[in-house]
């Protein structure tokens, strides 16, 4: 009787809710036939691919808690297998594809083993397995070692093509995280973040859980690597594999937001703009400036930006629900603090 | 079963059954092994020797989620709930990784608040589990538990740091459950209640079995009088 009800006002909370994203999905679909620009199109694209290696991390570090230093290995594999795979002649997409599959598969390789302990030790493997791979990446004839490797595709080169690969992969990384939020798989994750051991207590499978939203994020941080690779044209192990390519995914959505859905989008977003635009002006300060905004995060706002907001709307909610309750102009809290001090008063 | 931590026998040659239906208490002095015993069954340590048989199957050394699975469930002493979660959600947790077999999110919904509501939470369905007082933690625990469907609920010291009245009503929340034909055991410090509501009790002191039988003859037994008061 009243199940009937509560779903249809779900559903419009939903649809609501659904309202601000799919405007601003348009916005971005229709944008660049308004002539959007060479520089602003590679600024957005960027930003996209940045997106969706923040949502991915976002899978593991947010929901399942398992923070990883260690995703510019899957960015990087992803790159190389896309980059390898479209000179031997294999479509794009489908080399999109098994970039994927390979940093899914090297997400099993690291996780077997490290994700059986509980504790700091899958985080301190992750740093490790990053160098070592960035150091075989570095001395590996195959791919042209340390001078990088080039990507030689036929036919033009289309930049707005790119640009909507990235959007719509971009958009599919908030779809997949939008879905394992709702479901049974994201309860497990959430689950083991909050209690790892009173999870398996209640039927989690903490290892299988762990093992799987790696998978995932790994997978799709593995296509934005491919994608990325296809566009620059041009990628080097001291780029991809960096430790500071790990270092910006895991950044991002702490910035934003961890463990929320919009959190690493925004995340994504601020730093793909504004890193942008500060690597191209001030090539040094970026770092710090990200590690300033890192400190103050961790000191002030544990919930990143996303946190910062939904307190700013609380606030503008309160001040606006106020006034009306006491005509003094009085808050809640100034007249609870009055009766507070006229009780002690009396006593 | 014998569990060694390192040269400490923490359990040595501890045996017993549990008949199905009833209530059973297990004491002793702190340190005498009962958590161990209880981690023991419900599969977050694995026996050093011997073995764990629940209804015929052998489930030694099993993990924790598998016990579950196979209808063992356990509260722990220091309750841990899912502290962002609501106290709805740390129930659903329960209801869709156990054995209830509960599909549909408006099923489950409905279980959850019928848990909830047998053991006395239906006031704070909404809240985020880290505001609840402690009292009302371990009730939450124990809905999450008893979402799981077990057929053996292991209660770790389900009244310990609770007033008398809420412990009262512990204790006939935990009469109720093996009612709806849960086995129950259960590890208190405090005797009357151990006494009061369990069909047989276990006696551990320092990892031995001291005595065990029905609680009358425990509690006039001379060793367990010994253990707990000392020698006259």
């Amino acid at each position: 009787m009243s199940s009937a009800a509560e779903s249809s006002g779900f559903a419009r909370v939903r649809f609501r809710g659904a309202a601000p994203p799919v405007l601003l999905l348009s916005i971005l679909i229709v944008l660049p036939l308004f002539g959007l620009g060479p520089n602003w199109t590679r600024l957005l694209f960027v930003t996209f691919v940045w997106i969706t290696t923040s949502l991915a991390w976002n899978v593991l570090g947010g929901f399942a808690g398992q923070v990883s230093f260690g995703f510019a290995v899957f960015y990087g594999l992803g790159a190389y297998t896309a980059a390898l795979s479209i000179n031997a002649g294999i479509n794009p997409y489908l080399a999109f594809l098994l970039a994927g599959i390979t940093a899914s598969t090297a997400s099993l390789l690291v996780g077997l083993p490290t994700f059986r302990l509980r504790g700091p030790y899958f985080a301190i493997a992750t740093i490790g397995v990053s160098e070592a791979v960035r150091v075989v990446m570095t001395n590996l004839a195959v791919t042209g070692g340390a001078s990088g490797y080039r990507i030689v595709e036929h036919g033009a080169f289309r930049q707005i093509d790119h640009y909507y690969t990235a959007l719509g992969l971009a958009g599919v990384a908030l779809l997949v995280s939008l879905y394992i939020r709702g479901s049974k798989f994201g309860l497990g994750l959430i689950a083991i973040r909050e209690d790892e051991e009173a999870a398996a207590d209640a039927g989690v499978n903490p290892f299988t859980y762990k093992l799987s939203a790696h998978a995932v994020a790994a997978a799709l941080t593995g296509i934005a690597g491919g994608v990325f690779a296809r566009y620059a044209a041009y990628i080097h192990p001291h780029g991809v594999f960096a430790f500071h390519t790990s270092v910006a995914i895991l950044l991002m959505p702490i910035i934003g937001g961890i463990g929320t859905i919009w959190g690493p989008v925004l995340g994504g977003a601020v730093y793909g703009l504004v890193q942008e635009e500060l690597i191209a002006n001030f090539p040094q300060i970026h770092l710090l400036l990200y590690g300033v905004f890192l400190i103050l995060i961790i000191l002030f706002e544990p919930g990143g930006i996303v946190g910062l907001l939904r307190k700013l709307f609380r606030w503008i909610e309160k001040a606006r629900r106020d006034p009306g309750d006491h005509p003094t102009g009085a808050s809640r809290d100034q007249v609870l603090w009055r009766a507070g001090r006229a009780q002690r008063r009396e006593l | 079963m014998t569990k060694y931590f390192g040269g400490l026998a923490a359990l040595k040659d501890v045996s017993f059954d549990v008949a199905a239906g009833g209530i059973y208490g297990l004491i002793g002095p702190n340190g005498a092994g009962k958590t161990t015993l209880f981690g023991i069954i419900a599969g977050s340590l694995a026996p050093t020797s011997g073995t764990v048989s629940f209804h015929g199957r052998d489930v030694t050394g099993v993990k924790s989620f598998q016990a579950v699975r196979a209808g063992i469930a356990r509260t722990h002493q220091i309750s841990r709930p899912f502290k962002s979660l609501s106290v709805l959600d740390n129930v659903t947790v329960g209801i869709r990784f156990g054995r209830g077999r509960v599909h549909g999110s408006a099923n489950v919904r409905r279980e959850a608040e019928r848990i909830l509501e047998l053991v006395g939470l239906s006031h704070s369905t909404a809240l985020p589990a880290s505001t609840l007082c402690v009292g009302d933690q371990k009730r939450l625990e124990l809905a999450r538990t008893l979402a799981a469907k077990p057929d053996l609920l292991l209660c770790d010291e389900a009244c310990s740091g609770l007033t008398d009245n809420e412990m009262v009503s512990v204790l006939e929340l935990l009469c109720r459950i093996c009612r709806l034909g849960t086995t129950v055991v259960f590890i208190e410090h405090n005797l009357k209640a151990i006494f009061s509501i369990c069909d047989r009790v276990l006696v551990l002191n320092f990892g031995e079995k001291l005595a065990e039988g029905p609680p009358e003859q425990i509690q006039n037994d001379p060793s367990v009088i010994e253990a707990y008061i000392g020698k006259t």
